[in-house]
Order: C-alpha cells, then structure tokens, then sequence
C-alpha cells in the first residue's frame, strides 16, 4: 500500500465514520436549505467548507496555527448550530445574499481543520515529510464529503420529489434534528 | 447578530469549563524494561483528590501510526508507536490496570511497565522469519497523543518483517492501525485493523 492510498483511506474513513458524526451532521446541515434544484449552490458550499478546512488543516499540521483540542471540539458543534439557526431563519439570505453564506461555509470550514489536523499532527511527528499525508487525508475527507452530500441528495428526492413535502418543511425537519444533536454536543451529552 | 452573541458567550464558556491543556511533566523516560518481563502489577495507585476528566465529544479519530525504522549501525530496529494518551490509558484501565495520567503532575510510578506491557500484548514482530522480543525504550508526548518507542535489537538485515498490531482494537471498532517501515531508505505502509490484524513486508527485492 502507498502512502497516498494509507492517508486517503484514513480521510475519507474519517469522514464517514458513525462514531464521527459531528461533520456528517454538519454537511447535512449545509445541505439542508437548498432544494434540489440549487445543486449548484450546495457544490459551492461544500467546496467553500473544503478550502476552509484544508487551509487550518495545512496550517496547523505544519505548526503554524495552535488551537486547544476542547476548544476546537466545542466549536464545531457551534458551526453545526449557527448553519441550522440560518437555514430556519427566513430573512437570512435575504438581508446578507448567497455571498455570505459561502463565507460562512469557509469560516466554517477553517474550524472543522483544526478538528482534523489535532489529530493528525499528534500522530505524524515531525521527522518526515508531511506534504503527501496532507494532501491525501484531504482528498480522502473531500471524497467522503461528496458520498455524504450524495446519499443526502438521493433521501431529498425521494422525500421532495417523490412524496412531494414542500421544501420548507423538510428543510424545518432536517434543520431541527441537527440542532438538536449540536445542542447534545455542546452541553457534552454523548 | 443577538443569536451570533448568546453563541459567542456559550463558546467562551466552554471553553473556559475546558481549562487549560494539560503540561508534559517529563520527556521521554530513559527507563529500560524489558517487554517480556511478566506483566502482573497490582497497583494501588495513589488517589490524587482532583483530577481532570478528559474531555470526551463525538469527534473521535480511532488510528495509531506506528513507524519503524531500521538504524544499520547499531543492527537495530527502532519502532515509535503514537497512540491517542487518552485511548492508551482507557485501554490500559480495561485491562485491569492503573489509570495512568501520563504527562500530568499525577503520572503513575509504574506508567513505563504498564505501557511496555501493553505494547507486548498487541505487538508482535517476526523479522527474516524468526520472532523477535520489543524492548521498551521509553516514552514521550506528542500533544494529544503519547509516543511509545521500543527497539528490536541484533537485527543485521532486513528481508521480510510480518507484524501483528492489535493496538486498540479491543476498544474500537473502527481502530485503524498505521504501520509505516523504512529500511535502508526503502519505505513500505500496510494499514491494519481489527479485520485485519498481520501484515508483511518484504525488502531489498
């Protein structure tokens, strides 16, 4: 096995992962406020949370950015919360335009890296290279990303298409479940 | 920008419920224990009154990395195994041992015995064919995680190494197992786990 496929594996096993839910909860989130037809917009989104996340991640595995671990842990539930919060609360997009919402993304984003790269700068060590661990737990993280948005996509259809719920109900239903479990998170419930 | 505020104020909260991190109380320990040695201690550790909880949250990363690099100069193989602290001593607690609270002012005496008794326990090397014993080197900190170093020594040559790491995987399900070897400046990865757990590796072919 490479080094490329070792770390690829780790990220997009991350990602996926059912113990590590907070990202999952979190991409769904995103997804949440946009019906099928703005595809496009929850690409943007996504890849805005990836950028976000692969700078802190880079950042910190190469020492340059030090966030504590708890704190680091305490925020993402808060990303997940303040997505759900906008998603229901209409005038949003309305008052600060699409624009803002993908800088979010990418604020957002630059919280979850320092989720990721904790742990992996904890185990890489500093003797060698970290350029290709890097890079492929990046890609591996964007790879299982895109089956999370997928898999959500596919439930959506059925739900908006096929049974026909009004958008704003089934983004109210989704919104809710994961503030709900952002809000465990955060008073540490597990 | 109210809901961004009581946001804010719950973050600053947390995070000062959280505390600072905890400091390394010392580098890598020189203690040399030999892996083999049996690895029955009863431990009444000494309870200290407060001692801080680690903080536990959804956002889990089940992977050790271990390296192993041959040193041809001294014929020896130099394994460095990082493994989450928290896990190790969660491990080390479910098999009936001492709660360690490695790199605190409150660290157990016996910490280097529990932990090379652990490793002897979940890592096994066969090199050119033949099993080889882990003497434990010490250990240091690596942040969140704790690097736990053992050598193989008398080891002229490598050809082939079949590894068995069961690290963790009594706990995790998930556990993934991160071997990395380099040998004579030839680098080999396998990635174990519980379904899983040997690999080998062959060199200089």
């Amino acid at each position: 096995m490479s080094e490329f496929q070792v770390y690829l594996q780790l990220g997009f096993d991350h990602i996926s992962d059912l113990n590590a839910y907070d990202h999952i909860v979190f991409i769904i989130a995103l997804c949440a406020a946009y019906p099928l037809n703005r595809w496009r917009s929850v690409v943007l989104l996504v890849t805005a949370f990836t950028i976000g996340h692969s700078i802190t991640l880079a950042l910190a595995t190469l020492r340059l950015v030090l966030v504590p671990t708890d704190l680091v842990e305490t925020l993402i539930p808060v990303t997940i919360l303040a997505t759900c919060l906008m998603n229901v609360w209409r005038p949003f997009e309305a008052r600060f335009g699409r624009k803002t919402s993908y800088g979010l993304a990418l604020f957002f984003g630059l919280i979850h890296g320092l989720g990721f790269s904790n742990y992996l700068r904890a185990l890489l060590g500093m003797e060698e290279s970290i350029v290709v661990p890097l890079l492929s737990f990046n890609i591996g993280l964007e790879l299982g990303q895109l089956m999370i948005v997928a898999i959500f996509a596919a439930v959506a259809f059925v739900i908006l298409r096929i049974l026909g719920t009004p958008h704003r109900q089934w983004n109210l239903f989704v919104s809710g479940a994961a503030a709900g479990v952002s809000a465990m998170l955060l008073i540490g419930v597990n | 920008m109210k809901t961004l505020g009581v946001l804010l104020c719950l973050v600053f909260l947390a995070a000062a419920e959280t505390g600072p991190a905890a400091v390394p109380a010392a580098g890598p320990s020189p203690t040399v224990v030999p892996v083999a040695a049996p690895a029955t201690v009863p431990v009444p550790a000494a309870a200290p009154a407060a001692v801080p909880v680690p903080a536990t949250a959804a956002h889990v990363f089940y992977v050790s990395i271990a390296r192993v690099k041959w040193n041809a100069d001294d014929a020896r193989l130099d394994i460095s195994v990082r493994i989450f602290t928290d896990d190790l001593e969660e491990a080390i607690v479910a098999k009936g041992g001492p709660r360690l609270r490695l790199w605190t002012d409150q660290a157990h005496a016996d910490r280097d015995r529990h932990v090379s008794a652990y490793l002897a326990s979940r890592l096994a090397f066969r090199v050119n064919g033949v099993d080889r014993q882990l003497t434990y080197a010490g250990m240091e900190d690596a942040l969140d995680a704790t690097a736990c170093l053992v050598q193989i020594t008398g080891v002229g040559r490598v050809e082939t190494i079949e590894v068995e790491n069961r690290i963790l995987i009594e706990m995790f399900d998930t556990q993934a197992n991160v071997m990395r070897f380099e040998i004579a400046g030839e680098k080999k990865y396998v990635n174990l786990s519980k379904k899983t757990v040997t690999g080998t590796v062959r060199f200089g072919t």
